[in-house]
């Protein structure tokens, strides 16, 4: 991720040599291996970058190879164009099935997928428009003027692994990208930054489903024929197999193209005299072995060997330079209600998490909801932050019903979050959870100046104290481009140093200053009373007593219920 | 109305099977958190060793046997690449690697038995008449076999010490071994069970249907889907659902054509799947104005 070279050129080289070459079986190997490579791109982004392990790959090969060869026998339409419209009925296909299928979680999916793959092969196998067992023959060959009927499909699929392998780098660093890795590893702060989950995997799946049909289209110029056999779960797993021995780059991804496609190749040609069943059975074994030693032994596949090249650390500029951040100020007149929630009601199974209550907060308003543990303060956070479905209530946000909307969609309308168990995605760099949806990139270096984290921007967040950790999430939100109209954090304040609570404390008054209507949950007191402008107590999910802290927390039902009979604030 | 029993009957000994696989899935995956793909493989392992071992005039007690052999040598196999050998996986690793598992299991079937299809060796099935509707006894046998299975798994599971041990390591782990209960032990049991009920579904399976190396895929993919049914835990709504999947694969396959029942599977774990969720989505759309009003 570091290196921004463009390591996807080298696609390019074996194009090139097909230029070159005219022995027909290097040739067709050299082919076939880019006809996968396409599909296994294809399939890394939806199974790596979107964590949707697909085992239809091959089906959506089979919709573009069997869409274009009927448009070329039945319409008679040129091959390219023929092929433009595989690809197309590839991606709607897939976009359709996905809009169904992303519906399911991880595994479920891969199963409703697997599923798919052998009810896609019984139609193609069956129905007779598709030419039963034999497929559809005789077909067009891809043909180039000045290169052989062997060498235009080698080069044309390699000139498709280089666009294929670009395009999707050029994605994959861009914010589709950021926001697929970050959904991955964390839905709640994808949401939170205001990406869909939803929409973004489903893109990811019909771009993987584009890739699929033009591989498709490319196999069936390569073989002139299209059959059933050729779009198996076999061969599904052997594209899954490709995928996991590239490990997380792209460009590993190519790399275990190759290095399958040569290890099948091997073990035909060593038993080229053998019966057909055994080089099936060789096909099957070859697969699972290759599978279960890099999953066991190497999980990190090809892509760790880029590490051999990468160069040195670059020195990160200096830190001096940089002004913190501070939230613009937002045109709004203080005071004016910002977030209002009435009449909360709230159950997990038979027990009231949160029931009846009512908290309205205005524009530069800081208010702490207190109470003891299970007293429903996080649910009552989750509900205006719209990561739990309402069940009773309303939530209005500067007077507009938002109560309804998911999580995402209240973010993009200017509610920000931080969470009690942070939410950080450790694998990538500082700067990149900074860097969400609705941030440049100019206002990432600030952002981390402001909370004293300019040193780590390049650092995996994994290598960082917890405390710092911390500040990666108020880094996010205050990296936006526009100051959030709301802040809402649930115990922002645990586990940090004494200086880092005074750096959270000059964020969260700023932010107040700016405009924005500030609620926290924390079970701090001393840390809330200094801070905050009033005090909501909840126990067992109903308010107790709302007000300014200093009158507030010398009420009697408020110590009894929260503080205990020795008061810790004299 | 004569068909329609024929194919029911069909369909309840298929579903018979499928419940097996499903069962399978659910006691794998309660206690070591894995989706075991490979469940419908070790069943073809058994129908392949069953129907050669039938067609070898070894007796049926052998072939029996044989079956069951077949099915715990493949369930050791995977539980020792997925499960204990690396310690625990994360779910997504642990499920390719049985799917891995999967593919070794079918190439070696291929290897050992080609590509031929095996059946039962051809001897006069007793003929069970109902009024005029007369069918393969065999069918009657298969479905009591595995009513007999099944309720066998759930005394085992919930009336004997063993069986609460499982349950215990199902629920928590840790607290399980706090407890003494050796949960690796208990892991390679749950492996052990679904292999047992593979067996006894081989050997219902090639009495029924017919072995081919690659009849895993199918079990595996219809198998999961009853399961599913049963929310991966359920014994007794899993085998409901095998059931259900088998009669219904029965009807379409006897009043439509066979090659559907495939997409019907497909259909099936959709539906089965998303129909929870989409249920409780419109019915709170259905409720959100009622609410509004009071």
């Amino acid at each position: 991720m570091t290196a921004r070279r463009p390591w996807w050129l080298l696609a390019l080289l074996p194009a090139i040599a097909a230029c070159v070459v005219r022995t027909p079986y290097p040739l067709f190997v050299a082919g076939t291996i880019g006809i996968d490579a396409i599909a296994a791109i294809g399939l890394a982004i939806t199974l790596r970058k979107a964590g949707q392990p697909s085992l239809a790959q091959t089906t959506f090969m089979a919709i573009g190879a069997y869409t274009a060869s009927l448009c070329e026998l039945n319409l008679h339409w040129p091959l390219l164009l023929a092929g433009i419209a595989g690809v197309l009925v590839a991606a709607v296909s897939a976009w359709v099935i996905g809009a169904i299928l992303l519906n399911l979680e991880g595994l479920y999916f891969a199963l409703g997928t697997l599923a798919l793959n052998a009810a896609a092969v019984a139609i193609f196998k069956n129905a007779g428009i598709f030419g039963n067992e034999e497929g559809l023959q005789n077909l067009t060959a891809l043909a180039i003027p000045g290169l052989t009927p062997e060498q235009a499909p080698a080069v044309v699929a390699w000139l498709l692994v280089a666009a294929g392998l670009g395009l999707a780098v050029a994605l994959d660093r861009a914010r589709f990208g950021r926001g697929l890795r970050m959904l991955r590893e964390s839905p709640k702060v994808a949401n939170s930054v205001g990406f869909d989950p939803a929409s973004l995997k489903r893109s990811a799946f019909t771009l993987s489903g584009a890739y699929a049909g033009a591989a498709g289209v490319l196999l069936a110029a390569q073989l002139s024929v299209v059959n059933p056999s050729l779009f198996t779960l076999v061969n599904s797993i052997a594209l899954v197999a490709m995928v996991i021995t590239g490990g997380e780059a792209l460009l590993g991804t190519v790399g275990g193209a190759i290095v399958i496609v040569l290890v099948h190749e091997f073990s035909r040609s060593a038993l080229q005299y053998a019966p057909v069943t055994l080089v099936g059975g060789i096909d099957l074994i070859v697969n699972g072995v290759v599978l279960i030693a890099i999953l066991r032994f190497w999980p990190r596949g090809l892509t760790s060997l880029a590490t051999l090249f990468r160069s040195p650390k670059r020195s990160t500029p200096a830190s001096g330079t940089i002004a913190p951040a501070r939230p613009a100020p937002l045109d709004v007149t203080p005071g004016t209600i910002a977030i209002a929630a009435h009449d909360i009601g709230h159950r997990f199974g038979g027990v009231y998490a949160v029931d009846g209550v009512s908290l309205a907060v205005g524009a530069g308003e800081i208010v702490a909801v207190i109470g003891p543990n299970g007293a429903g303060k996080t649910t009552l956070l989750t509900i205006l932050g719209g990561y739990h479905a309402i069940q009773r209530g309303e939530v209005d946000l500067r007077g507009m019903p938002v109560e309804h909307l998911p999580a995402y969609r209240r973010a993009r309308l200017g509610i920000a979050a931080t969470f009690q168990h942070m939410e950080v995605v450790e694998q990538m760099s500082v700067r990149e959870n900074v860097l969400a949806a609705g941030t440049r990139e100019a206002g990432v270096d600030p952002a981390l100046a402001a909370v004293d984290l300019l040193d780590a921007a390049d650092a995996p967040v994994s290598e960082l104290s917890f405390g710092q950790q911390r500040m990666v999430e108020l880094a996010r939100v205050l990296a936006r481009d526009e100051t959030p109209r709301v802040l809402l954090m649930d115990e922002p304040a645990s586990g940090l140093s004494q200086p880092e609570r005074v750096a959270l404390a000059e964020v969260v008054r700023a932010f107040a200053a700016a405009g924005t209507a500030v609620v926290l949950v924390e079970h701090d007191v001393a840390f809330v009373a200094g801070l905050v402008d009033r005090i909501l107590v909840l126990d067992h999910g109903i308010p107790i007593a709302e007000g300014a802290p200093q009158t507030l927390l010398r009420e009697p039902v408020v110590i009894d219920a929260y503080l205990g009979a020795a008061a810790v604030l004299a | 109305m004569e068909a329609f029993v024929q194919y029911l009957i069909n369909g309840l000994a298929v579903g018979g099977v499928f419940a097996l696989v499903a069962i399978g899935y659910v006691v794998v995956f309660r206690v070591v958190r894995i989706v075991n793909i490979a469940q419908g493989d070790f069943l073809a392992a058994a129908t392949l060793v069953f129907l050669w071992l039938m067609n070898a005039h070894a007796g049926l007690v052998v072939a029996a046997l044989g079956a069951v052999a077949a099915a715990l040598v493949a369930a050791l196999f995977v539980e020792r690449i997925a499960v204990t050998a690396g310690g625990w996986y994360d779910e997504l690793r642990a499920f390719l690697l049985t799917l891995a598992a999967s593919q070794l299991i079918q190439g070696a079937l291929l290897l050992c038995f080609g590509t031929q299809y095996l059946t039962m060796p051809s001897s006069a099935p007793p003929i069970v008449s109902l009024g005029n509707v007369h069918f393969n006894g065999i069918y009657l046998l298969v479905i009591a076999i595995v009513v007999v299975a099944l309720a066998g798994l759930v005394l085992f599971l919930e009336r004997t010490p063993l069986g609460w041990a499982m349950l215990a390591t199902a629920d928590d782990p840790l607290a399980a071994r706090l407890c003494a209960v050796p949960v690796r032990t208990m892991g390679l049991l749950a492996f052990a069970i679904a292999a047992l009920v593979a067996g006894i579904g081989g050997a219902a399976y090639g009495a029924v249907a017919i072995g081919s190396w690659n009849a895993g895929t199918t079990l595996s993919t219809a198998g999961f889907a009853a399961a599913v049914l049963g929310g991966m835990k359920d014994p007794i709504r899993a085998a409901i659902g095998g059931f259900t999947l088998g009669i219904l694969q029965a009807l379409v396959s006897g009043y439509a054509a066979s090659y559907l029942q495939d997409p019907l599977t497909f259909v099936f774990l959709v539906v089965v799947l998303l129909a929870p969720a989409t249920l409780r989505a419109l019915r709170r759309r259905r409720a959100r104005p009622a609410t509004v009003a009071a």
